[in-house]
């Protein structure tokens, strides 16, 4: 085993790990692995076969990155050569501002909180970046291959965006893009000022090679090139660009387009915020990309920030960057949970697999559970899926096929699941009465709450969940009684 | 001889020694990212196929084999049906000590990136640079998912 590096570890939502849980951890992982006796076996076409076929799209999918890239290296003025200077180049497609009056009521911040957000922590949707870099000819020509990619600033005023900017860093040498050029100053540092009609910003030297900041706002709403734009270019200096700090008037965006919109809440003196929005209309593939947003929120916090990312609906997450422990634990303490009605989360988002039949589903204030039939399983296999969210964590479950749903004596059916904080389930398919749900005898530090029973498309249902009342309490497993009868929960 | 097995001669190690000596690995190094003991063996054996292939042309086959095992629990992760998950797969609570299924219980509820991070750690014993370059995102992150997986697991443990 190698060194685990203990200390280098950055807790960062406050917890301490004890010394000896890594080793412990890696026992049991080989453990675990050690029951599973490997085995060389004929491929199995059914499985094997879809999978080869995904991994083949998956290749596709990287090729078509590649060929991106290859574009993106190709992408050049064939007019120009590594020893011509720069040209004039049409800029990018500029973003459409969006300014907060179109922003749906769910993504208005102060619902987000109990304490009203700072005056400096304004509330910005950012557009979504334009193809960065792509569009532009920037007669850098050689040069240009190596740029990894772009980062976009909006401008702000008054809280509205004004227009953006578009920065990035390119080996371009200094000598060759300055050569010829009118050179002048900005903070002290030499820079080549561009204003022509298409092409606004400057260009400076940084690290032996070149920082371009150049406008992207459409022409009428073209930003202040000693102003705006200078000003930017002073504020970076020689950071690297995903290290900037917004203020009131810059913000960077912080992630990329796809998958999602953002909202910058811009920095006071104790908080930053950074709100990522992914659209409703996820599908099947949403538990993943919930995942994949929390990587990416996180992943735009510094190393050694302290940071947490709150998962506030099923769509929307929030990434708090604090000063230290206290004001992030106040910063999340205020955050509060989007009602899952206003989330602009339908069923639709839930359906399990493609093809599944939803049977059943329900929607109590603590979140959503549907029953669906697999399509390859027929009657006997029936799936009870669960989501849970508040604001220590997001739980999630589903039972096999076939498991742990008993049958009653009117033809309904219980289903339960045990999640990371609790235990949820329902009676789906009641005919007479509204079930009794209860904890089952000797079980104490629990709490069976039940929703009353509803009707919708699928037919009658009653929901329940099992919660902690004594911290400590045993949320693994319990005993529920249905009517009397004991359905089993457990892990 | 073939120009395959000319070359692993050249490497130092023949495709036959390397597929004898990983291919129990990257099983279970599969069948802690999945559960499942039949999808694991394929996804070592789809690996091996693939280092096979490029044995030329990689430098890293181990490192290279490993990816493709994680990549193609990702992908059936996300792509699988019901009827593809095989219950019995899980070894029985008596099989594992308490540790071992306290860390399969987690393991089991864990968002796939982190599932791929913990076990990369703490099965395959990589450092957190390597887990950062083979999963391509930086380090920070790699640190943040083990510090919260630790937590989790540390919980799970007392």
């Amino acid at each position: 085993m190698n060194d685990h590096d203990h200390t280098e570890i950055r807790p960062n939502s406050g917890a301490s790990i004890a010394v000896g849980t890594e080793e412990r951890v890696a026992t049991a992982m080989r453990s675990l692995a050690a029951a599973h006796t490997p085995n060389l076996q004929p491929a199995n076409p059914s499985t094997v076969g879809s999978r080869r076929w995904m991994l083949a799209v998956a290749a596709s999918a990287v090729l078509i990155v590649g060929v991106g890239a290859l574009l993106l290296a190709t992408n050049r003025d064939t007019d120009s050569s590594a020893d011509q200077l720069p040209q004039p180049a049409p800029t990018t497609q500029p973003a459409e501002p969006v300014d907060t009056e179109s922003v749906p009521p769910q993504a208005v911040p102060s619902i987000y909180s109990t304490a009203p957000l700072g005056e400096d922590l304004v509330a910005v949707v950012v557009p979504a970046p334009a193809e960065p870099i792509r569009g532009l000819q920037l007669g850098l020509t050689d040069w240009v291959t190596g740029i990894d990619n772009g980062t976009t600033f909006v401008v702000l005023e008054d809280g509205q965006v004004i227009g953006a900017m578009l920065a990035f860093d390119s080996p371009a040498p200094w000598d060759k893009i300055s050569e010829d050029k009118v050179v002048v100053e900005i903070d002290g540092r030499a820079a080549v000022r561009l204003d022509g009609s298409d092409e606004r910003g400057f260009f400076v030297e940084i690290d032996g090679g070149t920082r371009a900041v150049l406008d992207t706002s459409p022409p009428s709403q073209a930003l202040g090139i000693d102003t705006d734009i200078a000003d930017l270019m002073q504020l970076l200096g020689d950071e690297p660009l995903d290290r900037f700090d917004d203020t009131s008037r810059f913000v960077r965006l912080p992630l990329e387009s796809t998958g999602g919109r953002s909202v910058s809440y811009g920095t006071d003196s104790t908080v930053q915020l950074i709100q990522l929005i992914l659209e409703p209309d996820v599908g099947s593939e949403g538990f993943t990309l919930i995942a994949d947003a929390y990587e990416r929120l996180l992943a735009q916090s510094d190393t050694f920030q302290i940071s947490q990312v709150v998962q506030v609906s099923p769509v929307d997450l929030i990434l708090v960057i604090a000063r230290n422990e206290d004001d992030l634990d106040a910063a999340v303490r205020d955050l509060q949970l989007v009602p899952f009605d206003e989330s602009g989360v339908d069923f639709a988002t839930y359906a399990a697999f493609a093809g599944d039949e939803i049977v059943a589903r329900g929607q109590p204030d603590w979140g959503r559970w549907q029953v669906t039939a697999d399509a390859n399983g027929g009657d006997d296999c029936r799936l009870f899926q669960a989501r849970v969210w508040d604001l220590t964590g997001v739980g999630r479950g589903y039972t096999d096929c076939g498991e742990r749903n008993p049958v009653r004596a009117d033809g309904s059916q219980v289903y339960c699941e045990v999640l990371d904080i609790e235990i949820v389930g329902a009676v789906v398919g009641e005919t007479g009465a509204a079930p009794t749900i209860e904890i089952g005898p000797d079980i104490d530090g629990l709490r069976a709450e039940v929703e009353d029973t509803t009707s919708t498309e699928f037919g009658e249902s009653t929901t329940f969940r099992i919660v902690q009342t004594e911290p400590g309490a045993n949320i693994r497993s319990a005993t529920v009684l249905v009517d009397g009868v004991e359905i089993d929960c457990r892990v | 001889m073939t120009d395959v097995t000319e070359f692993c001669l050249q490497r130092g190690e023949t495709f036959d020694e390397f597929f004898a000596e990983r291919f129990a690995p990257l099983s279970r190094l599969a069948f802690l990212l999945t559960e499942s003991a039949q999808v694991a063996d394929e996804l070592a054996q789809d690996a091996c196929e693939q280092v096979f292939r490029r044995w030329r042309d990689i430098d890293h086959p181990r490192s290279y084999a490993r990816m493709a095992v994680v990549n193609g629990a990702r992908s059936w992760g996300r792509h699988r049906t019901v009827a593809e998950r095989t219950p019995g797969d899980i070894p029985t609570p008596t099989d594992l000590d308490a540790d071992a299924i306290a860390v399969r219980d987690v393991l089991e509820r864990l968002p796939e990136r982190q599932r791929e991070v913990l076990v990369l750690r703490f099965y395959a014993d990589l450092k957190l640079d390597d887990i950062a370059a083979e999963l391509e995102c930086p380090v920070g992150t790699v640190k943040s998912i083990i510090h919260r997986g630790l937590a989790r697991m540390q919980e799970e443990l007392s």
